[in-house]
């Protein structure tokens, strides 16, 4: 039997707190919570230690610092329009700028260091559905934002 | 959503809200010197191939500097910043509290008095501050006004 594949008919965002200590927010960050399930935030906390901490670091100053350069982010992949974080060399965390907002909105555990570009694609599809809910989130919470 | 979503995303929510660990704070200066580094390269222009011959170095040993997992000691921060004009200070904490007041931070960042440099970080990344900065604002016409306003 042919898979039928989901619609992202369940898809909530929330919001990461930064601390105070980091300075004034510039960009706001979100998760993704698909269905129940933490698409992104799940397998990052079960990222070891280190790379778990400087992981959190690089978040809370994406959020702080316009710009915040590290090896470890490429704000727009070549070709896309999303960027990702690499905490370690298999492990990516695909991320969406939405005006001032970031969306964390998939991530992949592969053998490889760098994955195909139909995978990019497939996953190109699956960010603009996410941009378009968000999109949705926004206009439904636009006084709270 | 499911009770265990709910008890992942308060655990999320409590990961980032809560005080920075020490080796957060730690991973945290790395992650700033990377910054500072790399921002200066992009302004002079300076590739790593560049950088791999102001240090000596290989280009591989400079891939593995900047690689995801570092292995960088204070020597080889300093070695690195010191190459491409840049210098690493300690600063009180007392310091760090007066620069926060000020929404904007003048920082000199270039140890050649010929030729002082100086740039406008965000009040909280300001992990580069001279010693020297009362006889440096001295000589720097546009940071004279951030001497007049905040250093005393």
């Amino acid at each position: 039997m042919p898979k039928v594949r989901k619609e992202h008919n369940n898809v909530k965002f929330f919001e990461i707190p930064i601390p105070s200590k980091y300075g004034a927010t510039i960009n706001r960050i979100y998760h993704v919570v698909e269905n129940g399930k933490l698409v992104v935030m799940g397998p990052f906390k079960n990222l070891d230690g280190d790379h778990r901490d400087r992981t959190i670091d690089l978040i809370r100053k994406m959020a702080t610092v316009d710009n915040y350069k590290s090896d470890n982010i490429k704000y727009r992949l070549q070709g896309y329009t999303y960027g990702e974080i690499r905490p370690k060399p298999h492990r990516f965390f695909f991320f969406q700028k939405c005006g001032k907002n970031l969306i964390f909105f998939s991530y992949v555990l592969k053998k490889t260091n760098s994955l195909s570009d139909s995978f990019y694609k497939k996953l190109n599809k699956d960010k603009e559905k996410y941009e378009k809910e968000f999109e949705k989130f926004i206009e439904r919470n636009r006084e709270n934002i | 959503m499911k009770k265990n979503s709910k008890s992942s995303l308060k655990e999320i929510e409590k990961i980032f809200s809560e005080e920075p660990s020490v080796n957060q704070k730690a991973w945290g200066i790395i992650n700033d010197f990377y910054h500072f580094i790399l921002s200066r390269m992009e302004e002079e222009g300076i590739n790593k191939a560049d950088l791999a011959k102001r240090l000596g170095r290989s280009r591989s040993a400079i891939s593995q500097m900047f690689s995801k997992n570092p292995n960088l000691t204070i020597k080889k921060m300093v070695e690195i910043a010191d190459s491409i004009g840049l210098d690493l200070v300690i600063i009180p904490n007392e310091l760090k509290k007066e620069i926060g007041k000020v929404q904007k931070v003048y920082v000199v960042v270039n140890g050649n008095p010929s030729s002082y440099r100086q740039q406008q970080f965000n009040r909280d990344y300001t992990t580069t501050f001279s010693h020297e900065m009362p006889e440096i604002v001295a000589q720097c016409s546009t940071v004279s006004k951030y001497k007049e306003e905040y250093l005393h």
